[in-house]
């Protein structure tokens, strides 16, 4: 016994050892830290008061800061990154960058509000804050703590020996990828609808999680959190809908039990007409990725449904931004004949009226 | 429950062990076997304690069959009424949806809905069971009091999926038994089964990641590019024997923890020379019972050579039924009986390939049986082998062909390749690096029961941290492969 004893310890011993200070997946997690870095840097340099997106990736890849920022004259950084980074960490981080008068949108894609205590300890930033980020782990709950010291399976291990020696040899050249997919306001970039993944859109179907699971999710108690404590420090905190393909079935009770999260903590919430629902056709290689024209177009749709929220006029977007819109297939209207509907914290709640 | 759940492992386990031994110490051996049957029938009916019944009466059922057996002179006619009652279960339980499925297909009729529900491990304990009448007929068997027998066929090590073990080895051993825990026997139980559960959530788990997306694809109809089809069943080969013979070291564990001997149910199988030694390694117990309870009676090899291949390709077709109610896993044991003939035939021209080449061959013919065996159809069957042959295209992510531009000779560049892994450019990455690794152990490596106390040290230390990380924090647990059989 002592020897199976003595062998499990020291597996564990030189399991921590190995992903706290010797494995690393300098190319996938390392393209991660570096966004995030430098989403947040510039998020910090940004006088208030600013439009800051967070979500998963539909922030970046379906939400310009560019056209939505401009629109309504206010700086704006898209922190949105990918569903995989942690909402408690994700939160963590921006929290202390927010300032009285800031503004935060959270198009959060459905499936963050019922992510699971157990998922969301295992999220894929575990593994990035027990190696990189020690500091700021030790600040999360003792669960997150744990499971970011178990983050990593033995297939990442194997990935991060790879990863690790195409570094070494020269592959992956993390700064100028990044550049290459997103812009100076943290934006995703050259999604065209000519290189979007027809045949891939064409087979993805997703159900979205039921008004109950996202009543009772953790991801929702931790968002709930978030818009409290953020409202608290005098920020504007609007919920929205994630874009989805129109097909992707969003009952009203699910939006209703959306629009409470953020109603309930305080904040605000933002409904677009088609509750942010497209043709695939509009869509780069997820659902949650619109192709960039169609980015515009639906951004300045939630620009128009912001500046009611926020007592800000609009401001025309470039023709520049109008001309790429108008290649969107979605675009039949004028963008500004698209209705939007609003609500906010003030207001009484009552039932979803349907859209559009 | 299931072997690789916190529940199991945490819970019933400990629980188990601490009340069979005081049940041992305090009352006796018989004590400690009822309390080894009353925790075997809690295991099973955790899934649907409404299927209990099913399993008592069946115990209860068979051993008064048998009991009758030895009392008449008329055994012939009770083996043939036993096996008749036994397989009549099975049938319905298990074919009877195929059947009148496939009846209604062949008169262009709906299929109807029977609505029968599959009892978990019928295929094995209608087994177990058939072995002991077939036995007892035999007179290979001593008579056995009812606690003995139904300890041999509930035991919860090997209810579900097997290994299928013999009445003359193990009723025996529950006859003898002192209802003592010894500690040799507990700490050689725990480590064959700590392997076993590194086996299976360390290896079997994280290659499905790389199988289930493509055979799901083809399930739906979508075509798959040479690199997914080959990651996918090179993945999918792996996860099975990994799986399975997780689980068989789990079984083989657990009861060696109560000083209980399982045969060994796997030999690195894919270390096969031929397909009759592939035979002889994958699955062992259930080869043996093919091989002693049905082709040897149909006559095995005695009756000439045509009567030989007649009797390997129903043996093997049965086989293939037995896994599953659906025409692909027949046509798996047709191709695997169909590889057993031409080996036998190939054998009579007295020409040997070269060890390598031997075991190339056998290997790639396996592999290629895999697809029917694990496709949902016979449609989803033909997507993969036409993936298989790059009839799909051969793609790679864009970002792998930039990192690497040779690849650009060979691959179309696409954004990422959907039905591989989580369809992210470093999935290719990690399935290779994962299929390298599980092929090199399974074609290299020696299997666990054959290390010395060095290597079985090496492959705790290499996977007890990986295993408690899958064990405790992976957000679910997948059952095991065989348990649908």
């Amino acid at each position: 016994m002592r020897r199976l004893f003595l062998c499990a310890i020291a597996s564990l011993a030189l399991y921590f050892a190995a992903f706290a200070l010797v494995l690393d997946r300098p190319l996938s997690l390392g393209l991660l830290r570096l966004e995030m870095r430098e989403k947040l840097a510039r998020g910090a340099a940004l006088p208030s008061p600013k439009l800051v997106i967070l979500a998963g990736s539909n922030g970046p890849y379906s939400h310009s800061c560019r056209v939505i920022g401009a629109m309504l004259a206010l700086p704006c950084e898209n922190g949105g990154i990918a569903v995989g980074i942690g909402l408690d960490d994700l939160f963590l981080r921006w929290l202390p960058l927010l300032h009285r008068g800031d503004v935060v949108y959270l198009p959060m894609e459905v499936q963050q509000y019922d992510v699971s205590p157990a998922a969301n300890r295992m999220d894929v930033d575990g593994a990035m804050l027990f190696r990189h980020d020690r500091a700021l782990l030790w600040r999360m709950k003792p669960g997150r703590i744990l499971g970011a010291a178990f983050d990593n399976t033995m297939p990442d291990g194997l990935e991060a020996l790879a990863e690790m020696a195409a570094r070494t040899g020269g592959i992956g050249h993390l700064r100028a990828r990044l550049a290459r997919e997103e812009d100076a306001q943290g934006d995703e970039i050259g999604t065209s609808l000519a290189t979007a993944d027809r045949a891939f859109l064409a087979g993805l179907h997703r159900v979205e999680p039921s008004a109950r699971a996202i009543r009772d999710g953790y991801g929702t108690v931790l968002i709930g959190r978030f818009v409290a404590a953020a409202t608290a420090r005098g920020v504007i905190v609007i919920g929205g809908l994630p874009t989805d393909f129109r097909d992707v079935r969003l009952s009203a009770a699910d939006t209703g039990a959306i629009r409470a999260v953020y109603r309930l903590h305080g904040g605000r919430f933002l409904e677009l007409a088609g509750r942010s629902r497209y043709p695939r056709a509009d869509f780069y290689n997820s659902e949650d990725h619109l192709a960039q024209p169609c980015q515009y177009f639906h951004s300045m749709l939630v620009a128009r449904g912001l500046a009611p929220l926020l007592h800000r006029r609009v401001v025309a977007p470039a023709a520049a931004t109008l001309s790429l819109a108008a290649t969107c297939p979605q675009e039949t209207l004028p963008p500004a004949q698209h209705s939007v509907r609003t609500s906010r914290a003030s207001r009484r709640a009552g039932p979803a009226r349907p859209a559009g | 429950m299931l072997f690789n759940s916190p529940l199991f492992v945490f819970g019933f386990l400990p629980v188990f062990l601490a009340t069979f031994a005081l049940a041992g110490r305090i009352a006796g051996a018989r004590a400690a076997l009822g309390v080894l049957l009353l925790a075997s029938l809690v295991f099973y009916g955790w899934w649907k304690p409404l299927l209990l019944p099913l399993l008592a009466g069946s115990i209860l059922g068979n051993y008064l069959l048998a009991d009758a057996m030895r009392r008449s002179r008329r055994t012939r006619r009770w083996l043939i009424f036993g096996l008749g009652a036994n397989l009549l279960l099975l049938f319905w339980f298990k074919y009877a949806g195929l059947l009148a499925a496939s009846g209604a297909a062949l008169l262009g009729l709906p299929a109807p809905a029977l609505g029968i529900l599959l009892p978990l491990g019928i295929s094995f304990f209608t087994f177990q069971q058939v072995m002991y009448l077939v036995d007892t007929a035999r007179g290979e068997v001593p008579a056995c009091g009812f606690l003995d027998y139904a300890c041999f066929v509930a035991f919860f090590a090997h209810l579900i999926a097997g290994p299928i073990v013999r009445p003359g080895e193990i009723i025996p051993q529950f006859a003898r038994h002192r209802g003592r825990v010894r500690q040799e026997d507990l700490v050689a139980g725990i480590e064959i089964f700590l392997l076993g559960l590194g086996k299976k959530l360390v290896l079997a788990d994280s290659l499905a990641r790389f199988a289930d997306p493509a055979f799901a694809a083809a399930s739906a109809g979508h075509s798959l590019s040479l690199v997914e089809a080959w990651v996918a069943l090179l993945a999918y080969g792996a996860q099975i024997y990994f799986d399975f013979a997780g689980y068989s070291d789990m079984a083989i564990g657990l009861a060696r923890m109560i000083g209980i001997g399982f045969p060994l149910n796997f030999r690195s199988p894919y270390q096969a020379r031929d397909i009759s030694d592939f035979w002889r390694r994958w699955n062992i117990t259930l080869s043996l019972f093919l091989r002693d309870y049905l082709y040897i009676p149909l006559g095995g090899n005695r009756r000439g050579e045509v009567r030989r291949n007649l009797n390997l390709m129903i043996t093997m077709l049965l086989g293939g039924l037995w896994h599953g109610a659906a025409w692909s896993f027949m046509l798996w044991g047709g191709l695997h009986g169909l590889y057993l003939v031409i080996h036998h035939q190939w054998r009579r021209f007295g020409v040997r390939l070269p060890l390598l080449a031997a075991q190339g061959l056998t290997l790639l013919a396996v592999l290629l049986a895999w697809v029917p065996f694990r496709a949902d159809s016979l449609a989803a069957c033909r997507i993969v082998l036409r993936g298989l042959v790059g009839a799909g295209g051969v793609l790679l992510p864009r970002q792998l062909i930039a990192a690497i531009p040779a690849l650009g000779a060979v691959a179309r560049p696409v954004a990422v390749l959907p039905w591989l892994g989580a369809a992210r450019t470093m999935s290719v990455v990690q399935g290779a690096a994962l299929i390298a690794l599980a092929w090199g152990i399974m074609l290299l490596a020696r299997d666990i029961h054959t290390l010395g106390v060095r290597g079985r040290n090496a492959a705790l230390i290499a996977g007890f941290a990986f295993t408690a990380q899958a064990l405790i924090f992976a957000p679910f647990a997948l059952p095991f492969i065989y348990f649908q059989f």
